[in-house]
């Protein structure tokens, strides 16, 4: 995959995962963006980020290991979608 | 203060002092090794839940002891005093950590553990919030006495595995739902769920060692139950560890949350304590109302419930203080056992403020409020803040601050950093009406404060 298309892939998830969140959470997309800390700004809990990987599962057709993922991993919104993307490219 | 009968069910005297210790989420030791929902280890700090252990200073009477991860703030520990309350003595660990509940500190400090040796050797007894490993370690280290059953009883009696299958037993009406021991009986369970998500009944898949209102998932559609039961078969081929740790249960309309308390004795007597209406956000435990608002039909079930848990409590080897999680749906059916929590609650700590300081007749709203704070704040500041609307000594009126610890737990070591707070507070007043007038005050002093003292207004203002 080249490097631009690492960064689609990126962006397409994060978009998707800002998408899964406001609909998860009941709040305006344009109110998260990748920036976005998952714990502090956006309220989600242990559960909230199973219900988040379930259902990126199954827009993406991917399959994650959650017990795989380290707590840098869902710092922020930006940076679980990098996780995300190396999870759909593997 | 704690009644004579129940320091007798703890400890066997009536008069034996006690070394209370507030190890708040016990359920998190509690789960350690247990299979439930997949989870991820996030980075979230428990520093203020570790610092809840304050509650237990207002629970200790005179002659007990309190191990607190900190020092009471002086003003803090003055105001209580001016109150009536806060009469026992504090010990505090050296080098507390926050990551670390309080019997972690403890246990990592020999000082302390001479400390409770000699509280011991005196005739005391240690009471945690719940007894796990942890504590039954820090007893054995120190020598002291634990007061309450063995760990082993106690994670046994508060697995939702067990609240189900006692509900069988005693024929205590719960939700439909199905233990989930291993993967045969989660697959079952699926299979009966998937029918019901066909037919437009949510379903929840919770915890058994979750904490109270944690660790709960609600699902609404098959795919999304089948995409779980693919999580949990992939973790048991790769980890090839087959048991469980969960219920599945019907998803209930709720109308009210309630939680109840008693008391079982050692020898198997069960005493009806009280009941509150419980106040939740997300199933997160926010606070109580007092009292519930329950018909006396209602509350009869309630107690007729609590004699038959208790009962089978005390057979399969526990005493001490049953917190029990109940709810009303909006069809006006009660719910009388949900889970059960074999440890102190949110409400026993609340117990004694209720009995010294709300006057008969006047009703009561134990809350919180969350803090966004610049930088650490003395508990004088913050009563200078809420001047006017803090209970006073004799009062009838007005809000008394129940832990002050939690407000700075919090605090960033990256000076002028924000951070999170959250202050506890039980509000009292003649009508609920009332009640929410001071919740809302308080909440609107709070709501822009960032705790500098430029932003005190002067009383004057006010």
């Amino acid at each position: 995959m080249t490097m631009n298309g690492s960064q689609q892939v990126g962006t397409d998830v994060t978009a998707t995962m800002i998408a899964a969140l406001a609909q998860l959470l009941n709040r305006d997309a344009a109110t998260i963006d990748a920036n976005s800390r998952l714990f502090e700004d956006l309220g989600i809990d242990s559960t909230g980020v199973l219900e988040l990987l379930m259902q990126l599962e199954a827009e993406l057709d991917v399959e994650f290991d959650a017990e795989t993922l380290e707590p840098n991993d869902f710092e922020t919104v930006g940076a679980l979608a990098a996780y995300v993307a190396k999870e759909a490219a593997a | 203060m704690l009644t004579h009968a129940l320091r007798t069910t703890l400890t066997g005297r009536p008069d034996a002092p006690l070394v209370l210790l507030g190890n708040f989420e016990v359920e998190e030791q509690w789960a350690t090794g247990e299979q439930g929902l997949p989870t991820v280890s996030m980075p979230a700090s428990k520093a203020i839940v570790h610092r809840m252990d304050e509650f237990a200073l207002l629970l200790a009477g005179p002659g007990d002891s309190v191990v607190l991860k900190t020092a009471p703030d002086p003003g803090y520990l003055a105001y209580l005093r001016e109150l009536g309350l806060a009469s026992a003595t504090v010990l505090t660990p050296a080098g507390q950590e926050p990551h670390r509940t309080v019997t972690g500190d403890a246990l990592a400090d020999p000082s302390l553990g001479a400390e409770l040796a000699r509280a011991a050797a005196a005739g005391a007894w240690l009471w945690p919030h719940g007894v796990s490993a942890m504590e039954e370690r820090l007893a054995a280290v120190a020598g002291i006495p634990l007061a309450g059953p063995p760990e082993r009883v106690c994670k046994a009696v508060n697995s939702k595995i067990y609240s189900r299958l006692v509900a069988d037993d005693t024929g205590v009406p719960q939700p439909a739902g199905l233990v989930c021991r291993d993967i045969d009986e989660w697959d079952a369970a699926c299979e009966l769920a998937t029918t019901w998500l066909a037919d437009g009944r949510p379903v929840v898949v919770k915890d058994a060692f979750g904490v109270s209102g944690k660790g709960i998932l609600v699902v609404r559609a098959p795919d999304r139950l089948a995409s779980l039961r693919r999580l949990i078969a992939r973790r048991a081929d790769r980890s090839g560890r087959r048991e469980l740790s969960l219920v599945v249960e019907e998803w209930l309309p709720k109308q009210t949350d309630l939680n109840y308390q008693f008391t079982v004795g050692r020898d198997g007597s069960v005493h009806w304590d009280f009941v509150r209406e419980a106040l939740t956000s997300n199933g997160v435990h926010k606070g109580h109302r007092m009292p519930a608002g329950l018909t006396q039909a209602q509350v009869g079930e309630l107690m007729a419930t609590a004699t038959a848990l208790g009962s089978r409590l005390g057979r399969d080897g526990f005493y001490g203080v049953v917190g029990v999680d109940a709810l009303t749906c909006v069809d006006g059916r009660l719910y009388p056992m949900i889970e059960i929590n074999a440890r102190n609650n949110m409400s026993t700590y609340q117990e004694r403020l209720r009995v010294t300081l709300v006057p008969a007749g006047h009703t009561a709203l134990a809350t919180q409020y969350p803090l966004r704070l610049a930088e650490p704040v003395t508990f004088d500041r913050l009563r200078e803040l809420l001047d006017g609307l803090l209970l006073a000594p004799g009062g009838a009126r007005g809000a008394v601050i129940n832990n002050f610890a939690t407000v700075n737990a919090g605090a960033s070591t990256r000076r002028g950093e924000l951070f999170d707070g959250r202050l506890y507070a039980v509000v009292v007043a003649e009508t609920t009406e009332r009640i929410a007038e001071l919740d809302r005050a308080i909440g609107e002093r709070l709501g822009t404060w960032d705790g500098r003292a430029a932003q005190v207004p002067a009383t004057s203002a006010r």
